[in-house]
């Protein structure tokens, strides 16, 4: 099996006054290449927390990540710096568009921060992708709640990236417009071969999933891979 | 809900901190000004009033009258005339005055009393003790009484004297260490007192009275008395009550009477000051009704003097209020700045409240106990603070400079704690206002709102830019250009010199916040493609200033700018002060040196130079001419209002202290001249125009002398023509005609004396010798050269110069300008940090996102710097332009704040380069603190976090 990304034996605590709580739990996961992959658990259970280890935005008590063939859990902030500018992106349950960017300039930071060129066609294809061609120009106080969350995918894809983190993205949207999100990541793995690892509560979207992984209260409950009935 | 509020506070510790800070300085600032210019009020009192009491050795609050008895023409009373020499009109007389000066005369002083004492005195006695009967011992004396002696004194030895006689039928009394020590009395002499007859001492009445002196004392430190303490040596001190039933009624021995009252001048109502006068007059007319004109020493208290006091009082006044002004204006904002960003930060949680269903109400009382207790605390300790802060700003001796000096009395007034709680009401107010607004809108509405109020605000904000424009336009060409002065004809201050200040500063911030982000939108689109990502979003977030970024703006630009202003309109007061002073008086003395000839000679008058070779005088002799001409050759004359000076040149700079940038050339340049081509001469601008635009070059003919005959005229080439000369400047009153104009010209001694070495002459010198050492020394050296000299109109040039330092209106504009310039600078410093706090503070997600995207550490470092740079920075910049742009324009209307001082040098705007500096260091110790601060809290953003945060 091909795991770009792999989490061994990942525990969490965090402080809580002079208690501790253990959010993760030995948990084991990996992620195939050019796959999407959904965790899904209650509120609570630990989603975020697991998806910020994976993503070098936070780092496992104890347990190891490891990433693009490489260990990453001790490596330095300036290394992981590097990792989370060229080679992973996250769209957040928080939008976090820049305020005084529009929608094609908050495209093109992304591509400024990977320094990477800024490709006038390529923003706007991926603008284009999550439906949002007549948006560019727009400022994200001008955007409903879900154009913003597309243009914060359209961020995440911009650079092309190998894996993208999604929490929650499709929260503040409709069935309907959710469905059409899924079907984008499909298109941008087949396109631009990318893995996607996302969270979700919604049942409807597990289908949609290469696999699913479900957690409750900080373990692995369950794993399914839907592709093997497809 | 106290306790919610006190929670509050503590949970956002370093906020409430910083917000407690500025609003204490904000209460500060308001209580420290009256306190300090009641401080500055009153020493100036001092200095002004200090000669007074230096000379008349008696408060400038006193009245003293002093008169004989006997003097009295009549019984002044209403019981008709008395025969004078019924032993009853003197006590008629004395009653009758007592009454009068303490019904009509002391309470229309109006001033709170400090003493009133009343004296009696028999005439000059003899004295011997009792048990010396040949009276081979016998010493001058007076008994005298006054009834507030016990208050001045205290007994070193004995005791007091009593009411009454005492057991032995003696009188009682104490005598003075000095008495003692002059007459050999001491306690337990029985003294008999008496009139001295042909060496025989007489008994004064038909009974005896003998006197016993029970007490010696001494004055103590603290007398205010002069009338006691103001000790010959002889008086024997009798009870007050004794003195007037023993030796006043029965006796008819009290000779003399003084009345004293000295009341507290600096507490005079001035509003009263015709009462004053006209009670004094009625006084003096009394005295010479009474017939006691001319023997009674009478003290009045200066009634001139104060009115030029309380008029200068209010002209400071004045200008501390206008300089005084702007920063109350940015108190203010500063305030409203602060809550608006506290509601900002608070946002989240107001909506919060609203949707629980807390009511406006209920969100407002919230934020005002929170700032209550702030300005509760402030009102409690500013007074304090600001008491120490003027007690330092008391002591400044310059802008910004601050020496040891007399301490200022400083009290905490009532209007200090008025002003004081005043300011706490209008920061709270100024508090509640964003939090009202806020408290109504709903988080949704509140970011849907943005995108109109944005548009309508820009609007709105160019109007209002345009409006400041304009008002302050015309306002300074009101006052430049036909009003022409700063001041009303009143004294008082032209309200519009306060308009043209805040809408000059108010247009400079404004034009800011409205052009800058287009400038930067400029530079965004040219360099768009080359930026970083921090540069870039720097660039963005500054070009789209939200409303916290144009009040930091608006804040920065105007600080600055305040402080800059300020330190330009002192530097240019203090120094153009300094140089009319020295200017005027060039050396430590000049002097006109008068001859006389020798009683009953027909000689001429010789006038030799007296002050050749005279140990620790340096002199120089400048000589005046006699009813001195100028002429051209094409018959143009000038013979009036010429001043003309006949200098040594050597000797002249060396003497002469003069300030080289006055005019075009220093000073030595003028001097090598003339000194350089002896008969050439120097004449003043208005010299040569009224002889019909004489240039550099042309001959004039000068006649020193109007009684020499026709040949002695100097045929002198000009050599320069020039604005201003030490002691010389044209009369600026005179501008109306030219006649009316004093004119110069200057011409080297060597030139004069081929003509006459006999003419008038002034001595310019610079010595430590006093004015009387140098009159006598005249004299003695007039009569070793066979003249009779005498030094005439001395001027006292390092008295002058002396008194300029302590010029009161030049320490009330340093004292606050210093005040204001630290004041300005201190809230700066404040507002600075707190927005830059909240500033991060708030965009804990964006920057957890900008991590989470990529950016290292250092990236958003360098992105939170450059933001600094882009908007503190250039707002500072700004700011020290329009200060000094401010100062320019401003600093020639404060040029009639002292055109009484007289004689004015060219007047010049003066900035000090030291003062940005100054600035300069607040400025980069700000931004470094800054930039610690902002280090350590996005070291503290970790993305994980951050991002959580958001969620919510
Ligand atoms: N920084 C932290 N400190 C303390 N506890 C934390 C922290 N972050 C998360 N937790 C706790 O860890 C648990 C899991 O949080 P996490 O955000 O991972 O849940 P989640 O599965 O993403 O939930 P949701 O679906 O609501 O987003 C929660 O109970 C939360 O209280
Ligand atoms: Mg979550």
């Amino acid at each position: 099996m091909n795991a770009i990304i792999k989490g061994v034996d990942i525990c969490r605590q965090f402080p809580s006054g002079n208690k501790k709580i253990q959010v993760l739990n030995n948990v084991n996961v990996d992620f195939e290449e050019k796959t999407l992959t959904v965790l899904k658990g209650r509120s609570g259970s630990g989603k975020t927390t697991l998806m910020n280890i994976l993503g070098t935005l936070d780092r496992p008590t104890s347990g190891r990540v490891f990433a693009f063939g490489e260990d990453i859990t001790d490596l330095s902030e300036g290394k992981l710096d590097e990792i989370r500018k060229n080679n992973v992106s996250f769209v957040f349950q928080s939008v976090a568009l820049m305020g005084t960017m529009s929608a094609y300039e908050n495209v093109e930071f992304m591509l400024r921060i990977a320094k990477k060129p800024m490709d006038k066609e390529r923003i706007l294809h991926c603008l284009d992708l999550v439906g949002l061609s007549n948006r560019v120009y727009h400022m994200p106080y001008q955007l409903s709640g879900g154009e913003q969350q597309r243009v914060a995918i359209a961020r995440a894809i911009v650079h092309r990236p190998k894996v993208i983190f999604a929490d929650e993205p499709t929260a503040q949207l409709d069935s309907e417009t959710s469905k059409v999100i899924m079907n984008m990541f499909h298109r941008i793995i087949e396109e631009e071969g990318v893995t996607v690892i996302m969270t979700t509560h919604d049942q409807n979207m597990m289908e949609l999933a290469d696999k699913v992984y479900t957690l409750d209260d900080g373990k692995i409950v369950s794993y399914v891979d839907n592709r093997e009935g497809r | 809900m106290l306790r919610f509020a006190i929670k509050k506070i503590f949970n956002n510790k370093a906020l409430m901190l910083s917000l407690f800070a500025g609003i204490l300085v904000a209460i500060l600032i308001s209580c420290t000004i009256p306190v300090y210019s009641a401080g500055i009020s009153h020493r100036m009192l001092v200095t002004q009033l200090e000669n007074y009491q230096n000379e008349n050795k008696v408060s400038p609050g006193a009245v003293i009258i002093s008169c004989s008895l006997a003097a009295f023409k009549q019984e002044t009373g209403e019981g008709g005339v008395v025969d004078k020499f019924d032993s009853s009109a003197n006590i008629l007389n004395f009653n009758y005055c007592t009454d009068y000066l303490n019904a009509s005369l002391f309470p229309e002083l109006y001033m709170p009393e400090i003493v009133k004492s009343t004296s009696l005195s028999t005439t000059t006695m003899f004295a011997g003790d009792k048990r010396d009967t040949n009276k081979s011992n016998l010493n001058e004396v007076v008994l005298c009484s006054n009834d507030k002696l016990t208050e001045g004194i205290e007994i070193i030895d004995g005791r007091l004297p009593s009411g009454t006689l005492n057991d032995k039928g003696f009188v009682e009394v104490i005598i003075s260490k000095a008495t003692q020590s002059n007459t050999k009395f001491s306690v337990g002499n029985v003294l008999e007192v008496g009139m001295l007859k042909e060496d025989i001492l007489e008994e004064y009445t038909d009974t005896d009275l003998s006197f016993e002196i029970v007490g010696i004392f001494d004055y103590v430190s603290s007398a205010v008395n002069p009338i006691i303490t103001n000790d010959s040596g002889n008086e024997i001190y009798v009870d007050y009550g004794l003195f007037f039933n023993e030796l006043f009624v029965k006796k008819n021995l009290a000779s003399k009477a003084t009345w004293y009252f000295a009341g507290d001048y600096t507490k005079y109502n001035l509003d009263k000051i015709k009462n004053t006068i006209n009670a004094l007059d009625n006084l003096n007319n009394n005295l010479v009704v009474w017939g006691i004109a001319e023997s009674a020493a009478t003290v009045t208290p200066p009634i001139d003097q104060y009115q030029s006091y309380f008029d200068n009082v209010r002209a400071i006044n004045v200008l501390l209020a206008l300089f005084y002004t702007p920063i109350l204006i940015l108190v203010v904002f500063f305030i409203f700045m602060l809550s608006k960003f506290v509601v900002e930060n608070d946002k989240n949680e107001i909506a919060m409240l609203n949707s629980r269903g807390a009511a406006r109400k209920q969100i407002v009382l919230l934020y005002l106990l929170q700032g209550g207790l702030a300005v509760v605390a402030g009102i409690l300790i500013s007074p304090l603070l600001s008491l120490i802060l003027c007690r330092f700003l008391g002591a400044s001796s310059g802008f910004l400079e601050f020496a040891q000096r007399a301490p200022m009395k400083i009290v905490l007034s009532s209007s200090a704690y008025l002003f004081c709680f005043f300011a706490g009401v209008l920061t709270i107010l100024t508090m509640l206002l964003p939090v009202y607004n806020a408290a109504k809108i709903e988080i949704v509405q509140h970011k849907r709102n943005r995108v109109k109020s944005s548009v309508l605000g820009t609007v709105l904000l160019g109007v209002l830019t345009f409006v400041c424009a304009g008002v302050s336009a015309y306002s300074y060409y009101v006052l430049v250009m036909q009003q022409g002065g700063l001041f009303t004809a009143g004294g008082s201050i032209q309200p519009l010199a306060y308009v043209f200040l805040i809408s000059f500063f108010a247009f400079v911030a404004l034009f800011f916040v409205l052009l800058y982000p287009l400038f930067l939108k400029l530079i965004l689109l040219i360099t768009k493609k080359k930026l970083s990502a921090s540069i870039y979003s720097a660039f963005s977030r500054i070009s789209r200033m939200e409303i916290r970024e144009k009040f930091i703006a608006i804040f920065l630009t105007l600080t600055v700018a305040i402080g800059v202003f300020s330190s330009i309109s002192a530097r240019t007061l203090n120094g153009n002060i300094q140089s009319s002073i020295r200017y005027q008086y060039p050396c430590d003395i000049i002097t006109d040196v008068k001859y006389y000839a020798p009683v009953g000679s027909q000689n001429q008058v010789l006038r030799p130079y007296l002050f050749e070779d005279v140990e620790g005088v340096e002199s120089t002799k400048v000589t005046l001419g006699n009813e001195p001409s100028v002429n051209t050759r094409f018959g143009k004359r000038l013979n009036y209002n010429l001043t003309f000076m006949g200098i040594t040149p050597d000797e002249f700079s060396s003497i002469v202290e003069w300030d080289d940038t006055i005019l075009p050339q220093p000073l030595s340049y003028y001097l090598d001249l003339i000194k350089n081509q002896p008969e050439g001469c120097i004449i003043s601008e208005n010299t040569a125009k009224v002889l019909g635009n004489v240039e550099v070059g042309d001959t004039v003919l000068i006649r020193p002398d109007a009684a020499l005959r026709g040949m002695s005229v100097i045929n002198s080439p000009v050599l320069a023509i020039v604005e201003a000369w030490p002691t010389y400047y044209a009369d600026v009153e005179a501008v109306s005609g030219e006649n009316e104009s004093n004119f110069l010209v200057v011409v080297n001694n060597s030139a004069i004396e081929k003509i006459s070495d006999n003419l008038p002459h002034q001595v310019w010198m610079n010595t430590d010798k006093s004015i009387a050492e140098l009159k006598r020394l005249t004299i003695e050296r007039g009569a070793q050269n066979g003249t009779s000299a005498r030094l005439e109109n001395v001027i006292n040039g390092k008295r002058e110069v002396y008194l300029g330092e302590i010029n009161p209106v030049r320490q009330a504009v340093n004292g606050s300008l210093s005040l204001g310039f630290i004041a300005v600078m201190l809230i700066c410093a404040i507002g600075f940090i707190i927005y830059w706090m909240i500033s991060i503070k708030s965009r804990t997600l964006q920057i957890g996102t900008m991590r989470a995207l990529g950016m290292s550490f250092k990236n958003i470092f360098s992105m939170i710097m450059c933001e600094e740079c882009l908007l503190c920075v250039s707002s500072i910049v700004l700011g020290v332009g329009a200060g000094i742009l401010s100062g320019v324009l401003f600093a020639p209307l404060l040029q009639s704040a002292f055109t009484q001082m007289g004689q004015m040098p060219p007047y010049r705007i003066m900035f000090q380069f030291t003062d940005l500096i100054k600035l300069a260091i607040i400025i980069i110790v700000l931004l470094a603190v800054s930039v610690v601060a902002a280090s350590i809290m996005l070291k503290r953003i970790k993305a994980a976090s951050a991002i959580k945060l958001g969620e919510e």
